[in-house]
C-alpha cells in the first residue's frame, strides 16, 4: 500500500509536469498558427516547380518525388513537432494546417492527463472508491478510445488537406492512418473496470454504514 | 428504514453514556452514532452481540420493526 501510495503520487507530479507541458504545447500551437497565417510566404516551391512530382503519404508520413531526379524526401510523420514538413515549407497555410491533428490529439491528452490527475489525488487522500472516481475512471476510458479514434482520423484528415492544397494528383495519394487496435481494447478494458469500479463504490457506501 | 434500532432507550434504561458503551463493546463512537441514528444500512451479529452483552438484553429489545 505504502509502495503504490508513492507510485501514486509521483504519477501525480508526473501529470502535472506533461499537463502542463500540454497546455504549453497549445499555446506555441496558436503562436505559430496565427504567426504563420500572418506570414503565407511564398507557395512551396510554385506549382510549376514541382508539377508531376508525386506524393503519397504512408503510413502518415508524406513522400514526395521530384520528377527527373531519384531523390525522395521524406518527412517524420504529420503528428508531431514543428519543422517537421519543412520540405513543403514557406507556404504558411500548409505548415499551420499540419499542426490539426497535433491540436487535437493535445487537447483529448490534456483532458485525460487532467482526470487522471484528479484520480490519482483522490487516491491520494485515502479516499478511492467514491462515485466521483468511478465518473473519472469512466471519462478515461472514453478519452483513451477518443485519443485512439481521433488520431489515424486527425492524420488522415491534416495529410489530405496538405495534398489538397498541393494539388499534385497521383493515383497513389492516400491519405489517412490506421487504427491502434491494441490501444482500443486498452481503453474498452478501462471502460469495464470503470464499471467494476463502480459496483466498488457501492460496496464501500454499504461498508461504511455497516456497523 | 424499516429497522429502527432503540439504542437510546436501552441506554436510558441501563443509565449508560454512548462513550461508555463504545468503549465496552470495542466500537467507535461515530459507528455508534450511525447506529443510534438509525442511519446503519447493516450490523453484524458480532456488533449486536456485544452489544446484547454489555447491555443484558436480547436483539428483540434493541431492533424494532415498523410499517
Amino acid at each position: 500500500m505504502k509502495v503504490t501510495l508513492k507510485l501514486a503520487k509521483s504519477l501525480r507530479f508526473l501529470c502535472d509536469l506533461w499537463l502542463g507541458g500540454s497546455l504549453a504545447g497549445l499555446a506555441f500551437y496558436a503562436f505559430r498558427i496565427v504567426w504563420l497565417i500572418a506570414s503565407p510566404g511564398t507557395v512551396f516551391g510554385g506549382k510549376g516547380k514541382f508539377a508531376g512530382a508525386a506524393i503519397w503519404v504512408q503510413s502518415n508520413i508524406p513522400v514526395l518525388t521530384l520528377p527527373g531526379s531519384s531523390e525522395v524526401i521524406q518527412s517524420p510523420s504529420l503528428s508531431t513537432t514543428a519543422g517537421e514538413l519543412q520540405f513543403l515549407t514557406s507556404n504558411g497555410r500548409i505548415q499551420a494546417v499540419s499542426y490539426i491533428d497535433g491540436i487535437i490529439l493535445t487537447i483529448l491528452i490534456a483532458g485525460l492527463l487532467y482526470v487522471t490527475r484528479q484520480f490519482l489525488a483522490d487516491m491520494i487522500d485515502g479516499t478511492p472508491f467514491t462515485s466521483a472516481n468511478a465518473q473519472r475512471l469512466m471519462w478515461i476510458g472514453w478519452l483513451l478510445l477518443g485519443i485512439q479514434i481521433a488520431k489515424p482520423i486527425a492524420e488522415g484528415l491534416a495529410a489530405g488537406w496538405i495534398l489538397s492544397m498541393i494539388k499534385i494528383q497521383s493515383p497513389s495519394i492516400s491519405p489517412g492512418g490506421h487504427l491502434n487496435w491494441s490501444g482500443i481494447l486498452v481503453a474498452l478494458f478501462i471502460l469495464i473496470l470503470s464499471a467494476i469500479f463502480r459496483r466498488g463504490v457501492e460496496l464501500e457506501k454499504e461498508h461504511s454504514l455497516t456497523v | 428504514m424499516e429497522i429502527y434500532v432503540n439504542l437510546d432507550r436501552m441506554l436510558v434504561k441501563k443509565k449508560i453514556t454512548l462513550s461508555e458503551l463504545a468503549g465496552r463493546v470495542g466500537l467507535t463512537l461515530a459507528n455508534l452514532s450511525i447506529l443510534k441514528t438509525n442511519k446503519a444500512r447493516a450490523i453484524r451479529f458480532s456488533t449486536l452481540a456485544a452489544l446484547c452483552r454489555e447491555l443484558q438484553c436480547q436483539p428483540g429489545d434493541l431492533l424494532e420493526y415498523r410499517e
